[in-house]
């Protein structure tokens, strides 16, 4: 994926960009690799025919937070003029925009990204409710097709469910993701998107297929160096943790009752979001971190599948809904 | 001590409470309603009842977890003080899951003691 060209430093796109292809990730860890050997890379998106919103959402934070390491902004140069996406994708969604913008640090504040169209920087804060609002707008849109199919309660618990997924997953930035401890190796201490607790938050309708998808991405420990590292639980479990495999450590930390915090009474935001069940839409839910991609469909067959990738920092947690009709 | 009192989220509180701590958020947090309402109500009446009617939507497992788990894990009351003097109106759903947050956190204290 790397190309030396003279002086120049060239990362080259596959054609398609997705979690579901390992090519994708290891196309981030180019970056990073060629981040290293230059101080301006060119990346070439001219062979990219589609790529994901959410892989969208992930690449960007990674590009983000390679700018902010440098200190540069001006530390990649894009040329995706000739990719077929070009006035689809990195004009008409505000993505090049976005990328070429850079990041923003805020001195003790949150970040966060929105959508690519209404690009802006708000804490956590102002994030969660300019997501509360537009949960709002969506069920005023909506209910008056729903309301011919399910009752009241029934719209009411679907949007309620979309409302504390965000909620939990915000919280999940600053209290599992971004985290203090004694424990953290020294690199993080100069690791901006550590420092300034960055996050990256995606909502987006599709009109098209009545899709509708809400990503919210961070570049902290992950979720499974969370849970079993930087825990304040007894040596014996943690050591239990330590032999087990990644995938398993995973599918603890989303259970019920299960948190770093030992004893705390917490550990029930990833186990809500996980056992949301909607009838109303297609749902799923697909985590990624630590290397492990976990996907779920919350509505009938409550498919539930666990993959190894790649490991890239950081978590990346979608949630989207599919209105069939 | 009084009887009873009414602790009325929409009214007394915020129509939109979230989050665990007010630097998750400083406005309308598990903390905040804690410290200010629940934990006073709990000095000062021998039934406490949080009427969440009205409000937005369900609050998340933060904010429940912060406000009436945090009575046990921050004041020093017990399981039992909770049970013996909370009670909770609003939907189903509300009520069964602060109900499932404090057996899970009672439960947790047993297990590993």
């Amino acid at each position: 994926m790397i190309v030396r060209k003279g002086n120049a430093v060239i990362v080259r796109s596959p054609e398609r960009l997705s979690f579901e292809f390992d090519e994708s990730i290891s196309f981030i860890s180019a970056l990073y690799e060629a981040s290293y050997q230059s101080d301006v890379v060119d990346v070439d998106f001219s062979a990219l025919i589609d790529i994901s919103e959410s892989f969208s959402l992930f690449l960007l934070a990674q590009i983000h937070k390679i700018q902010l390491d440098k200190e540069n902004g001006g530390c990649f140069r894009i040329i995706c003029k000739s990719s077929p996406i070009y006035d689809s994708f990195f004009l008409n969604t505000g993505f090049l925009k976005s990328l070429l913008n850079g990041s923003c640090i805020q001195s003790h504040k949150q970040q966060s990204i929105s959508a690519y169209g209404s690009y802006t920087i708000q804490s956590l804060f102002k994030c969660r409710e300019h997501l509360n609002l537009w949960i709002k707008n969506l069920m005023s849109d909506f209910s008056s097709v729903l309301k011919q199919r399910f009752p009241d309660e029934q719209i009411r618990a679907f949007f309620e469910g979309l409302s504390v997924t965000i909620a939990e997953s915000l919280q999940n930035i600053s209290h599992h993701a971004y985290i203090e401890s004694d424990k953290l190796p020294t690199y993080y201490q100069f690791n901006n998107a550590f420092i300034h607790k960055l996050f990256w938050c995606f909502s987006w309708h599709n009109l098209l297929n009545n899709k509708i998808t809400f990503i919210l991405c961070d570049l902290g420990v992950g979720i499974v160096d969370s849970y079993s590292k930087y825990s304040n639980r007894p040596d014996y479990d943690l050591e239990r943790l330590n032999g087990m495999p990644v995938h398993q450590v995973m599918m603890e930390a989303l259970d019920e009752t299960k948190s770093r915090f030992w004893r705390g009474g917490r550990g029930n935001g990833l186990h809500t979001i996980r056992h949301k069940v909607s009838e109303l839409a297609k749902v799923s839910i697909t985590i990624y971190s630590n290397g492990v991609l976990y996907t779920k469909m919350m509505s009938p067959p409550y498919i539930e599948s666990i993959n190894y990738k790649p490991v890239l920092p950081g978590t990346w947690i979608e949630w989207c809904f599919e209105f069939t009709e | 001590m009084e009887k009873q009192c009414v602790i009325n989220v929409l009214n007394d509180f915020s129509a939109d409470p979230w989050g665990r701590f007010r630097t998750d958020n400083p406005v309308s947090s598990g903390e905040e309603f804690r410290e200010r309402l629940l934990n006073p109500a709990f000095q000062n009446y021998e039934k406490v009842i949080v009427d969440f009617t009205g409000i937005e939507f369900t609050p998340d497992t933060s904010f429940l977890g912060e406000s009436f788990i945090g009575l046990v894990k921050r004041n020093g009351w017990s399981y039992e003080d909770i049970n013996q003097k909370l009670q909770l109106v609003g939907s189903d759903f509300l009520v069964q899951l602060v109900s499932r947050l404090i057996n899970n956190a009672k439960n947790e204290m047993s297990v590993f003691y």
